[in-house]
């Protein structure tokens, strides 16, 4: 049993990830390519504020809510943050990932403690919890899940799960564990760019076009 | 397979372009539009979500424009759209949108939704599935002088009644004057008392204005049916009357969508930049008050409140002007939740106004509008827009409501300062 939970360790950090890896950044340039291609029309108007500042400021003030809105979508509001923060802080401030990309691109910086990393990864999936709990329940979000949102929700939560466990020894053999662990981020990378995972990078056009033809007409975004 | 189907999905597929490509692609249904949309939130039906009403161009775009969309097509897991798909979506993207622009300010990956809309129009009018009554205004308008059918004898008795009424004579087709103004149909026939309002100011001002008897009308059904053709045929005669006139701008009435025509889409409906200028009316109101050029007398002591129209404030970025101005002309100005840039629509905006088949929509988003109003308890209120206007009047008439919507222009001209 170790040493095939071993072999599949070695296979899914290996071979596996080496090919999710191309798929994920292929599939990444393929979908982006794919946007700007379609280009658009060059505006004619002229303009009254800033397009391009201001379509680079949206990237970033768009990250915060409009007053008042909060209260209408709290889970989706307050789960959508602490989901990403958690995520974010659980995948790059534990000390072997850390190593990981060390190793790939020579880059390294400082790491976040335990108790940090697991309170992360908890909140984390409490939060998907939540939002799969809304998606279930709250009208709005019932009507407009698919098959993609699960398949997506699905994805995010297994690395986050696996890696507790499998740090943390909480049952089955670590080596196997951490075999899944690997294999559900191979996972993560294969579906991103075919999935709303692929939002994660789409969003900074998203934001700069919507920043940049508001910027125009010197209205806020 | 009809003809005119096919006709409308081309048109949808030419509006798909990079900007369309990564909203869709960045959407994750979060939902969050849902509760900035006022069908939505007057409702609380979640057929109303935003982004729910750009499903059918979403299909479009999945299964054409990206490469694990066309091989799910090719493969039989996705469904070519229909005419029915068409017939489906018609009530969401007419109906129950009023282009207000709320949705594009919340998303949170930053999806102009409101745009979306405007492109998804396009393709529904081209494939036969508009509101009849924005087909039957586009008609007029293009094969007459306004929506509403011939208005050019209302328009020259409402200048002759003006000049009676102000001893101020407005010149039609006068060449060389500082700005030629354009109308909303609704300001002729509805509320002609900014005409004089603004013979009053500008003559104060020095400032030199004519009307085009060619081309007077500022609304564009084309922006609200979805129809390129139509709108640039709307805008052209426009400019070409601003040209011949050589005037050194025109001056945008008090109305949402003629703004957003003329000002933002219509240089890119007739493929150039305008050699003169496109002014809102309130911008140039605003401009004369900061170069002292705009001076008033006493203050309207009454509690009054501001609507802003969304295609000239949250769509448009005319935001500040207005409060200069009611600050000039007011002492007991509030304003409403929400004012400003998230401001709630009146309802009967991007056509929904003139849709009877949407009337029950409107009523409900209406009063959810009312609500909002009722916070600050006004004594009347003051908007820079006619249809925003007459939509208010129309639904406190409905429901038996007794008060007062004043235009912002008119609001200014009662206290211009006539011995300064």
């Amino acid at each position: 049993m170790n040493n095939q939970a071993f072999d599949l360790l070695m296979w899914a950090r290996g071979d596996a990830f080496d090919i999710a890896l191309i798929i994920f950044i292929g599939g990444i340039i393929l979908r982006v390519v794919e946007i700007l291609i379609l280009g658009r029309k060059k505006d004619l108007s002229t303009a009254k504020g800033s397009p391009v500042s201001q379509g680079f400021k949206t990237i970033f003030s768009r990250s915060f809510p409009r007053e008042g809105l909060v209260k209408f979508a709290p889970i989706t509001y307050v789960g959508g943050y602490i989901f990403h923060l958690g995520f974010f802080v659980a995948f790059f401030f534990f000390a072997p990932h850390i190593a990981l990309f060390q190793d790939a691109f020579g880059i390294s910086w400082p790491a976040a403690g335990r108790v940090i990393i697991e309170s992360a990864t908890a909140l984390a999936l409490l939060a998907l919890i939540a939002l799969v709990y809304s998606r279930m329940t709250d009208p709005i979000r019932k009507a407009l899940t698919t098959f993609d949102d699960w398949l997506v929700l699905l994805l995010s939560a297994l690395p986050l799960i696996t890696g507790y466990v499998a740090v943390n020894k909480l049952f089955g053999d670590p080596t196997l564990m951490m075999a899944l662990h690997v294999l559900s981020v191979d996972a993560l990378l294969v579906a991103f760019p075919f999935t709303k995972l692929m939002h994660a990078v789409t969003f900074v056009l998203a934001r700069y076009y919507n920043g940049a033809i508001q910027g125009r007409k010197g209205a806020e975004s | 397979m009809t003809a005119t189907f096919e006709r409308g999905l081309n048109a949808l597929r030419e509006q798909i372009d990079a900007p369309v490509a990564s909203f869709f692609s960045s959407c994750v249904s979060c939902g969050l539009c849902a509760e900035a949309c006022i069908f939505y939130r007057a409702t609380e039906d979640p057929k109303y979500t935003p982004i729910k009403k750009l499903e059918l161009m979403r299909r479009v775009w999945s299964r054409e424009f990206t490469l694990l969309g066309r091989i799910a097509g090719m493969v039989g897991l996705t469904k070519a759209p229909t005419d029915e798909d068409f017939t489906e979506w018609e009530t969401l993207v007419y109906d129950s949108c009023t282009m207000c622009g709320r949705c594009s300010l919340v998303c949170p990956v930053g999806n102009d939704i409101t745009m979306m809309i405007r492109k998804m129009r396009e393709g529904m009018s081209a494939a036969g599935h508009a509101p009849v009554e924005l087909i039957g205004a586009a008609i007029r308008h293009t094969d007459g002088n306004s929506p509403m059918g011939d208005l050019s004898k209302a328009l020259e008795a409402q200048v002759k009644a003006a000049t009676a009424e102000t001893g101020i004579e407005v010149e039609f087709d006068k060449e060389g004057a500082d700005y030629m103004a354009i109308f909303s149909a609704q300001e002729i026939a509805e509320f002609p008392e900014v005409i004089g309002s603004m013979a009053r100011i500008f003559k104060k001002a020095g400032v030199t204005w004519t009307i085009s008897s060619e081309a007077f009308e500022a609304t564009n059904v084309g922006i609200q049916l979805g129809n390129r053709d139509v709108a640039k045929v709307l805008v052209s005669r426009v400019v070409e009357a601003a040209e011949k006139l050589k005037v050194k701008g025109i001056i945008s009435p008090e109305c949402g969508h003629a703004y957003q025509a003329l000002r933002w889409e219509g240089p890119n409906l007739i493929g150039r930049t305008y050699d003169f200028e496109v002014v809102h009316i309130i911008e140039l109101l605003d401009r004369l008050r900061a170069e002292g050029k705009l001076k008033t007398k006493g203050t309207d002591s009454r509690r009054l409140t501001f609507h802003d129209p969304c295609q000239i404030n949250r769509r448009g970025g005319i935001n500040q002007e207005p409060r200069n101005l009611m600050n000039m002309v007011t002492d007991n100005f509030v304003e409403m939740e929400n004012a400003g840039t998230m401001n709630w629509c009146c309802g009967g905006g991007g056509g929904v106004g003139s849709n009877e088949r949407a009337e029950q929509l409107r009523h409900a988003a209406f009063k959810f509008k009312k609500a909002q109003m009722d916070k600050v308890e006004p004594d009347a209120i003051v908007t820079m827009c006619a249809y925003c206007h007459h939509t208010l009047d129309n639904v406190f008439e409905e429901f038996d409501i007794e008060e007062e919507v004043i235009q912002l222009t008119d609001l200014v001209a009662e206290y211009l300062d006539d011995d300064a």
